[in-house]
């Protein structure tokens, strides 16, 4: 694709075309591994909140993910669309803490989007159970047929984040805990200004940190 | 639908996070942008979501679990008021 069928901004296309050779390729598009593991969290994301229905469960077994499919697929032609998804998640929304939570985290970025992008092989925009059932298994590290925090990330290149509540090789399951000095920093808020201090914010008072991605 | 893409430098970053806090109406929380080698994120194990509350000493008084599973308002909430030597558990006055 090149620049002239391509109909946004110069400055949309200056990005994707990561290769910089003025076309905008697949290969362009296979560079953005970052891109891609997060859009397979995204919908990892997506998959645990609207697919898991006991709260208090911090695991997501693939037999409870199975059927909660079936919960979603109205018709049960093991397929489901957009409309049985919306149908059935919004009936089950108020039951439903995780997707409460992921909402006041995603804004308003489309829960069905986020799902299918990360998890439509055939590309026909529907989530069939073998889709489903094959992204768990790609996400399912250790291989034990559970989603949990625990999972273990597989090897991945470059510094990277693994799925929903996992951690990279090495790195430790927690931060600091509870006694042990909170590690300073000084960043810049999203408006510019001065940079602020964590050990010089509001000296009196306890600070609660709050970390999140918008991406 | 405006699935938001990776930003590349601290000024996208900054960018981003202010969609975010317009679009998630958390203003006027103070807000804070980490540095493109994600240092901070590093250090408190942050990514994707956790919260944590640092005492008036500068010690870890709450440190929460990882999201979305161990992501829970509750507990911090439940720590602060600990904190602040407040009893109940603060979910019925808001």
């Amino acid at each position: 694709m090149t620049q002239d069928e391509y109909d946004r901004e110069r400055t949309q296309f200056d990005r994707l075309d990561r290769s910089g050779d003025g076309v905008i390729t697949a290969e362009d598009f296979a560079r953005t591994g970052r891109g891609n593991r997060m859009q397979a969290f995204r919908a990892q994301r997506t998959v645990s909140s609207y697919f898991q229905f006991d709260e208090e469960n911090d695991r997501l077994p693939l037999a409870e993910l199975e059927e909660a499919f079936g919960r979603y697929d109205a018709d049960g032609d093991a397929v489901i669309d957009r409309g049985e998804f919306e149908l059935a998640a919004e009936e089950r929304c108020v039951a439903l803490p995780g997707a409460e939570r992921m909402r006041s985290m995603m804004g308003d970025a489309d829960p069905w989007d986020l799902l299918i992008a990360g998890t439509d092989e055939d590309g026909d925009g529907r989530l069939a159970a073998a889709e489903l059932v094959s992204f768990f298994k790609a996400r399912d590290e250790d291989g034990d047929g559970i989603w949990a925090i625990r999972d273990p990330s597989a090897g991945r290149r470059g510094r990277r984040r693994s799925g929903a509540g996992t951690a990279r090789p090495g790195e430790p399951e927690t931060g600091p805990v509870t006694g042990s000095m909170a590690p300073d920093f000084t960043l810049m808020a999203p408006h510019g200004g001065m940079p602020v201090t964590l050990s010089s914010f509001q000296k009196n008072k306890p600070v609660a940190l709050i970390f999140g991605s918008y991406t | 639908m405006p699935i938001v893409e990776d930003p590349i430098s601290l000024s996208e970053r900054q960018q981003v996070a202010r969609v975010c806090m317009t679009k998630l109406a958390l203003e006027p929380m103070p807000a804070l942008v980490d540095d493109m080698d994600d240092t901070v994120n590093d250090a408190y194990a942050a990514w994707p979501d956790r919260m944590y509350l640092v005492g008036t000493d500068g010690t870890i008084a709450y440190h929460g679990g990882r999201g979305p599973f161990g992501f829970k308002p509750e507990e911090l909430n439940a720590a602060i008021r600990t904190e602040l030597n407040l009893g109940g558990d603060g979910l019925s006055a808001r």
